[in-house]
Formats: structure tokens, C-alpha cells, sequence
């Protein structure tokens, strides 16, 4: 039998993680802009030329990670219109069907992103910038990204067909943009 | 093949699946069914997403943020409050000021009325003004900021359908002014009407005093603006630096948040902004598909065959636009029609710039038109009001703006005027 | 009888560019004189692939033949770079053809077919000369870049170039050149002039150009492996044959298309500089000390590289 509570104490850790990471990733990336902005005016002599391709590298890295915790919140955005009409019965296993498509899109995804990197490797393949980035880091974001997303996607299926509870588990839209832990601002 | 990529599209996204999986579902079984390796997808995925201009997309998401958490949005407000006080109706013309200026920035209305809906409507209410009529100022004037600069919408369509992301935002200014106009007036007649309250007039020491403390608010869209067609910075780089000054201006001025929570604010951003990427990089590849596919030129046959003129074109564009507004922003709109749309729009004759604005304006009507559009479900959980109360509030403007759609439409000149004037006019 | 066999090639250039031309002809003869047995599509414009992309495309068998340019697929067969090098400069086209149609092209050929898989279909065929075009600071020498955000097409071999004359480099990819131009991501190009014209670059704000020369780009015709070993061998023999038999035309016709295209660019104000034979000649002294550290950056093999010295042996 699986111990649900060790599994989430195990996961909030592990979202822990994929947030600081990701906002470590982001901050880096800034750095990165301002850096290649100011040195350009400041010392042109020694300003950087591939500045943005490694703030492409890094915030592809940082989407990539974070899209597994939109699985979780519901953050991807969807047309629940119809879902919300449904008998609360047959939206369950619409879901159930939704994360079924995930899971295989998700897989293939990392399969296949999987053999681009692998190719990467076997070639030698460089970006044709003068940094000569090794381009197999970059593709690894989309196996990696979609990896974690099939591990919730799968999660989440083994919700909705085990755990199924029709009041917290609702279909509906959720703004996947509200910033957590901080209060509304007041007016002055 | 056209058949049962509709029919595919369409039934996933009624299944209520997120749009980056119906993309990307299509893509790989069309990708398959035309008989080429799978690998392609994740390839063309990759390649599309290898870009520094759609790096400025999750840059302007996360300055957003910041400001909605670090307190510049309330200062917007504050600031537009400074000078309006003494006016009837105040409140409602602070609405329409600060959501133009927010939305300057954000670029999504929905954000926009979440972020102004959750500090405006509250006050609007407690100083006696009708529930309904907050609601509706506030879902409104969101999307003002959609069409002025920058907006993610604009530079999500220069990537999708190639044109000048600089032109695209100026093509923006005159339209979103002619309806931040429009919408002034109107609050201010309707208030004097409906003998709304008056806000006091504060003495001219403590306004200048606000002003100044409100003012740092006001960097962000003058370092994108003055970056961008100063010719200092590139699209990419004005959306980083519009990042990194709201986080500073946040952290160090309003203080909004602590800066020990930088990297989960940081996190926030970028994690609003991916649920963008991941449907622009499905987007990317199924449009890819789509080229080669050949259903573009069987559009462009189908309405030359039924001699479709421009306008009804434009009408069935439209029609398109108000279904889908009932379940999508619209960035998610975009990203899932434009793919298709881009390769029609020259054989029509249409003028992709100018269409951009047609567009997007659409989208916003989509988007508050009765009787469901994502606005008004947005606005409806902010204050827990039935639906039915939003689209009483939101009835006048959206008559206004569809007044204002049918100048942008007709008078290509008030779009094309300041693009034109400032690159000179466009060859393709 | 067998279906026919459908070779997918992909340009990321206009149908009007003289690369097209080429490929509308040369498919068009091989489809003719296959007798059925090939079929053959032309994507152009960059709507399947960009360059940048075609020739990994074609290893993951997305198509079957392609012509990228040597500069895209630097990543992969470091040895394109070679052009690049300074005792390249300024050379005419005779002079770049003599080495790359013999045995130093032949070596990076045996890279390709290795790296990428691609069976390279001949010689390679010209786009033309390489200068610096620009928008708003007049171009006299080499100096004149200094300071300037100049776009290459690719490779790092470019980027030094741009480095070793103070101009701060940026890589772009031909379709995305007008839209990058206009949003000032860079103020200079490395271009060719006929590039430049199809592209109506005059449109995007470029006023001067200094034709140096500073290379001769080719671009390379390839099939893929897996593809070829499906044709019999006198599918095979059609293939080159035909190639072979019309490269001189081609080439031809791209040389013509050069010349027309200043003629054209002038006609739009473009001012042109021609440094003398002598600025060419000094520029490319300065460069050379520098020549053995880039080969070695570039990561060049020393076969080429002392091929490509021993064709001008009193440099
Ligand atoms: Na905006
Ligand atoms: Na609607």
C-alpha cells in the first residue's frame, strides 16, 4: 500500500525545489539582459553578442520546468466550458480521457525529444553563434519538461480514478496567472 | 485531410483539454498522417521555441507580475486618483486612466481586470457606486491595454504572422486612445447622470507630493518605449529591462514584497508566462504543419469561389472571434487561429498591420459580449456577483466598442497614420 | 510498377532567388528523365525548413534533399567554416572554386556524408561575394564597422571577423534578416548584393555597402543517405549526372544575377565603396597572424587547412 502522506510531504519538497530552481533560472536570465545591455554602451570593446541566445537557453530551461506545476494547479489554459456543463459524473471521466491524451502526448514528447538529444550528441551539434553552445543542454529542456509533466499528468489520472472526490475536484477555470501568497493591495 | 483535422481540433477542444495539448495532438497526427517521421514535431517544437524575439513574451509576462505583486499597480491607481479628485465620478474615470496605463505594460486583459477589478471594484463599491456599473468599467477597460503598447498580444501576432513587432505597437497608440476617449466621456456623463460621488480635491502640496511618489510607476512603459524607438534597445531587450526595472522599482521603492520572496515572485512569473509558451511552441508547430498541408490556399479558393468580398471576410472573422471569446483569452485565441488566418490575409487584400489591430480588437468584444465571455467569469468571482449583474455593467461599453471597431475598421488611416509616419510606409 | 520515389527538397530562399532557379530546373530535368521513377516537391521560402534547420531535417529523414549553405552547418561539420579563413579574403571566384571543387571540398564532402548523412550531389553551387551592407554609418574600410552590430549568416568564423574589426557580431537567420533589421537587432549585414535586392533591403533602411569580397559563399547540394541507397545505380548515376552536367549554367547564372543586383541596389541609392586590390591585399595581412589560433577555434581539421594555404602559396 502507498503511503499518500510520506508521497506529499515527497512532492510539496519537490515543488519546493522545481520553484527555486525556476526562479533562479529567471533572475539568472535578467542578469544575463542587463548585462549584455549595459556592456554594449558601457564597454562595446568587450560587449557580448550571444547575450539573448543564452536568456533563450535559460528561460526555455526555467518554462520547461515550471509547466509541470500548471498540470497540477489546473494552470494550462483550457476551454472548460463544456465541462462545466457535464454531469459532474461524465466531466470525471472526460478528464480521465484528457490525461489519458497527456500522458501519451507528454510520453512521445519524451521519447522523441529524448532521440533529438541523442542525435545532438552523436554529431556534435553546436550553435552556430560564435559561443558554439552544445545544443544537446537545450534540447534536453523538452524531455525533461515533459517528463515532469507525464509523472503529474499520471499522478493526476490515478486521482481522478481512485481518489475521486466530486467536491473538491471540480472542472473550472483557474487563472493561471495569480501570484501566490501576497495579499490584494489597498488604495491609499 | 481538412475533414478530420477539424473535427479533431474542434472535439479536443470541447473535451476541455489544455489548448497546448489540442495543438500539439493535431500537429503530430496530421505530422503523421502526411506521412512524415513523428521526431518532427518535437524538432519543429524545439526549433520554434530557439527564438530571442519570443523570449520577450515570458519577459513582459514576469514584469507583469511584478507589478501586480510589487505594488505598481496600486501606485498606478494612486496616481490617476491624485489628479481626477473633485471630479463626479472620479473613481470611474481613475478606472478607465489606470487600467489604460496597467494594461500598458501586462498586455492581457484579463489580467488587467483581475489586477485593477481586485483593488478598484472593492473601493468603487464602498463609496456608493452601483455594483453593476463597477464591474463593467473595470471589464472594459482592460482591454483598452490590449491594442496600447506594449501589448503580448500584438507581439505574439509580429511572430506569428512576421510583421514589425515596433510597427504592430504604434499601429496600436490612436485606436486605444480613440477608445480610452470614448470610454472617458462616457463615464463621465453617465456620472453626472446618476449623480455619482465626488472624491475630495487634496490640496496642491499633497498632490504634487503623490505625484512624485506615484512616478516611479511610470518608468516601466517609458524605459519599453523610449528603448524600443529611441533604437537603444531590441523588442527582447526593452521586455528584460521592463522586467528587471518593476522588480527593482517593486523591491526597493513600493516594497511590495520582500526581497527573500524575489525568486518565488520570480518563479510566479515565469511560471504565468509558460502557460503562454507552451501553446505559442504547439502553435509554432501545427501552423508549420498547416503551411505545408495546403489548407491555407483552399481557404483562399473557398472564398474566392463564393466571392466573399473583404468585409464579409471580415464579419465571418468576427463571428469566429465572439464563439471562441466565450472560453479563451485572447492569446490562446490567437495563437489558434492565426496559424490559419496569416497565410489568407495578403491574397484578400488585407493589410496584415492594420488587421492586427481589427484583430485583436475582435477579440476583446469576444471577450465581454454576452452571454459568456471569459471577462465576464473573471470579473464575476471577484466580487462573487451572478453573470448576470457583469454584462448589465458592461452593456454600454460594449456598444461603444464595437462603435469604436467599426472606425478602426473603416478608417484604416487612424491604425496605419503613425506607423506609416514614423517607418514609412510598408512594401511587401 | 513501384510507386515512384518522392524527393521532399526544401529552400528557405525565394522562387526568384537564383538557388531556386537552379532547383525548379534540376528536379524538373530529373523528374523528366527519371522516366516516372522520381517525383519531386519543392518547398521554398522557408515554409518547411529554415536552412538553419534543413540539415538536421534532413537526417531525421524529413526530407530528402537540401542545399544548405556552409555557414548553417557549421555547428555540425565544423570544417564549413573554412571559408572564413583569412587567407581566403578577398579572393575572386575562380580562385575559392579551384580549391572546394578538388580535394579540399572533397574532404569536406567525406564530413558530410559522415556528420549529417548527405551524399553531396557535385560541385557546390555560388551565391557570390560577401560585403558589408548597412544603415545608417557610411562604409569607407574595414574601419568604418568598428562599433557596429553587424548580422552574419552564421558560423563562428563570421563572428570573428566582426570581432577582429571591433563590430560587436549577431547570427540571423536569412528570413528573419528584414524583421531583425527593422526592430534593430543589428544596423549592419554580412550579405551578398543579390540577397540584399531580393529581399528589397532598401525598404529596411540600408544606404552603403563595402564590397570587400570578404568571401565567397557556397551553398551545398546533398541527398540524403538513407534515400540514395534506395535509388539504383543508374537512379544514382541520374542524380549527379544531371547535377554535373548544369552546374556551370548555374553558376552562371548566379554570377549574372550578382552583377544585375548592384546595378539594382545603386538604382535604390545604395552607395557602394570597391576597396583597391592593395587595401585587399593589406587588410588581409593584418588578418593572417591571427589565421592558425582560428582554425584551431574554429576547430578546422589541419587537412583543410593546409590544402586551402598550399592553393595560394605566396600568402
Ligand atoms: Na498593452
Ligand atoms: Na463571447
Amino acid at each position: 500500500m502507498l503511503n499518500r502522506s510520506k508521497l506529499q510531504s515527497f512532492m510539496k519538497f519537490w515543488d519546493s525545489i522545481e520553484q527555486k530552481l525556476v526562479g533562479f533560472l529567471g533572475i539568472f536570465a535578467l542578469a544575463v539582459a542587463l548585462w549584455q545591455v549595459i556592456g554594449r554602451y558601457a564597454t562595446p570593446d568587450h560587449a557580448i553578442s550571444f547575450a539573448e541566445e543564452i536568456i533563450v537557453y535559460l528561460m526555455i530551461w526555467a518554462v520547461m520546468i515550471v509547466s509541470s506545476q500548471l498540470v497540477k494547479r489546473d494552470g494550462h489554459v483550457r476551454p472548460d466550458l463544456v465541462l462545466r456543463i457535464l454531469p459532474i459524473q461524465v466531466a470525471r471521466w472526460v478528464e480521465v480521457f484528457n490525461c489519458l491524451v497527456a500522458i501519451i502526448f507528454c510520453g512521445g514528447m519524451v521519447w522523441y525529444g529524448s532521440s533529438i538529444v541523442e542525435t545532438a550528441i552523436m554529431i556534435d551539434e553546436v550553435s552556430s553563434s560564435d559561443l558554439q553552445f552544445p545544443m544537446w543542454i537545450y534540447y534536453l529542456a523538452l524531455p525533461v519538461g515533459t517528463g515532469l509533466m507525464t509523472v503529474r499528468y499520471i499522478a493526476k489520472l490515478i486521482d481522478y480514478i481512485a481518489f475521486y472526490d466530486a467536491g473538491t475536484m471540480k472542472p473550472g477555470h483557474v487563472l493561471h496567472d495569480n501570484v501566490d501568497g501576497l495579499e490584494t493591495p489597498k488604495l491609499n | 485531410m481538412g475533414y478530420l483535422f477539424f473535427a479533431l481540433f474542434f472535439g479536443l477542444l470541447a473535451a476541455g483539454m489544455p489548448i497546448f495539448l489540442v495543438l500539439g495532438t493535431c500537429a503530430a497526427a496530421l505530422f503523421f498522417a502526411s506521412g512524415h517521421e513523428l521526431v518532427g514535431v518535437a524538432q519543429t517544437i524545439c526549433n520554434d521555441m530557439n527564438s530571442s524575439t519570443l523570449m520577450a513574451l515570458p519577459l513582459f509576462v514576469m514584469a507583469s507580475a511584478f507589478m501586480r505583486s510589487g505594488g505598481i499597480a496600486t501606485a498606478l491607481v494612486n496616481l490617476a486618483g491624485v489628479w481626477l479628485g473633485g471630479v463626479r465620478g472620479s473613481l470611474g474615470l481613475i478606472t478607465v486612466v489606470s487600467c489604460t496605463l496597467f494594461a500598458a505594460i501586462c498586455g492581457s486583459s484579463v489580467a488587467t481586470a483581475l489586477a485593477m477589478g481586485s483593488i478598484l471594484v472593492p473601493a468603487m463599491i464602498e463609496r456608493g457606486y452601483p455594483r453593476s456599473f463597477a464591474l463593467g468599467v473595470v471589464g472594459a477597460s482592460g482591454t483598452i491595454g490590449i491594442v496600447v503598447p506594449p501589448s503580448l498580444a500584438l507581439l505574439l501576432y509580429g511572430i506569428v504572422t512576421e510583421q514589425s513587432v515596433p510597427r504592430l505597437f504604434l499601429a496600436g497608440i490612436l485606436p486605444g486612445l480613440l477608445q480610452a476617449v470614448v470610454f472617458f466621456l462616457w463615464v463621465m456623463y453617465y456620472a453626472r447622470k446618476h449623480n455619482f460621488p465626488i472624491e475630495p480635491k487634496r490640496p496642491v502640496a499633497e498632490r504634487v507630493q503623490m505625484t512624485i511618489r506615484g512616478l516611479p510607476s511610470l518608468i516601466v512603459p517609458v524605459v519599453v518605449l523610449v528603448g524600443i524607438y529611441g533604437g537603444f534597445v531590441t523588442v527582447t531587450e526593452a521586455a528584460a529591462l521592463a522586467a528587471i526595472t518593476s522588480l527593482l522599482v517593486s523591491l526597493l521603492f513600493y516594497k511590495g514584497f520582500r526581497w527573500t520572496k524575489t525568486l518565488d515572485v520570480v518563479a510566479d512569473g515565469i511560471r504565468s508566462a509558460a502557460a503562454i509558451m507552451l501553446i505559442v511552441a504547439t502553435a509554432l508547430a501545427l501552423g508549420h504543419w498547416v503551411t505545408e498541408s495546403g489548407i491555407p490556399e483552399k481557404l483562399v479558393q473557398f472564398t474566392v469561389d463564393h466571392e466573399f468580398s473583404r468585409w464579409q471576410f471580415l464579419l465571418a472573422i468576427n463571428v469566429l472571434l465572439l464563439v471562441i471569446g466565450c472560453f479563451l483569452e485572447v492569446i490562446a485565441t490567437l495563437l489558434l487561429i492565426m496559424p490559419l488566418l496569416a497565410p489568407v490575409l495578403k491574397p484578400l487584400g488585407i493589410d496584415p498591420v492594420h488587421f492586427s489591430i481589427i484583430f485583436t480588437h475582435n477579440m476583446e468584444i469576444g471577450l465581454i459580449h454576452p452571454p459568456v465571455g471569459l471577462n465576464l467569469f473573471v470579473l464575476s468571482t471577484i466580487v462573487a456577483a451572478p453573470i448576470s449583474e457583469v454584462i448589465k455593467g458592461v452593456f454600454p461599453f460594449l456598444v461603444l466598442l464595437i462603435i469604436c471597431l467599426g472606425i478602426i475598421t473603416y478608417v484604416p488611416e487612424l491604425t496605419m497614420w503613425l506607423p506609416n509616419y514614423v517607418f514609412g510606409p510598408a512594401t511587401h | 510498377a513501384d510507386e515512384p520515389l518522392l524527393i521532399r527538397c526544401s529552400l528557405d530562399t525565394a522562387p526568384s532567388h537564383g538557388r531556386n532557379k537552379a532547383f525548379q530546373d534540376y528536379l524538373a530535368k530529373l523528374e523528366a528523365q527519371s522516366g516516372g521513377r522520381i517525383k519531386t516537391k519543392l518547398y521554398e521560402s522557408g515554409q518547411l525548413f529554415k536552412d538553419l534547420e534543413v540539415a538536421k531535417a534532413m537526417l531525421q529523414n524529413q526530407v530528402e534533399m537540401a542545399c544548405p549553405g556552409s555557414w548553417v552547418i557549421t555547428g555540425i561539420v565544423p570544417d564549413a567554416d573554412a571559408f572564413q579563413l583569412p587567407v581566403l579574403y578577398g579572393r575572386t571566384a575562380d580562385e575559392v572554386h579551384k580549391i572546394f571543387d578538388n580535394e579540399a571540398g572533397k574532404l569536406i564532402n567525406a564530413k558530410i556524408a559522415e556528420k549529417l548523412r548527405g551524399q553531396v550531389l557535385g560541385p557546390w553551387i555560388d551565391l557570390g561575394y560577401e560585403n558589408w551592407y548597412s544603415t545608417k554609418t557610411p562604409l569607407t574600410s574595414l574601419d568604418s564597422v568598428k562599433g557596429l552590430k553587424v548580422r552574419n549568416s552564421g558560423g563562428p568564423g563570421q563572428a570573428w571577423r566582426a570581432k577582429f574589426v571591433g563590430a560587436i557580431p549577431n547570427t540571423t537567420a536569412w528570413p528573419s534578416v528584414p524583421l531583425s533589421l527593422s526592430q534593430g537587432v543589428f544596423d549592419t549585414l554580412v550579405s551578398t548584393n543579390e540577397s540584399l535586392v531580393t529581399a528589397q533591403l532598401w525598404d529596411a533602411g540600408v544606404k552603403y555597402a563595402y564590397e570587400d569580397h570578404q568571401f565567397f559563399a557556397m551553398y551545398i547540394p546533398m541527398i540524403s543517405t538513407t534515400f540514395w541507397s534506395k535509388l539504383t545505380p543508374d537512379l544514382q548515376k541520374l542524380v549527379t549526372g544531371i547535377w554535373a552536367e548544369n552546374i556551370p549554367t548555374y553558376r552562371a547564372h548566379m554570377a549574372e544575377a550578382q552583377t544585375k543586383a548592384r546595378t539594382t541596389l545603386e538604382a535604390h541609392n545604395i552607395k557602394f565603396v570597391d576597396p583597391s586590390a592593395e587595401q585587399l591585399a593589406a587588410d588581409r595581412k593584418r588578418m593572417m597572424p591571427e589565421q592558425e589560433s582560428l582554425a584551431k577555434e574554429l576547430k578546422l581539421s589541419p587537412d583543410v587547412v593546409k590544402l586551402i594555404n598550399a592553393g595560394f602559396p605566396s600568402a
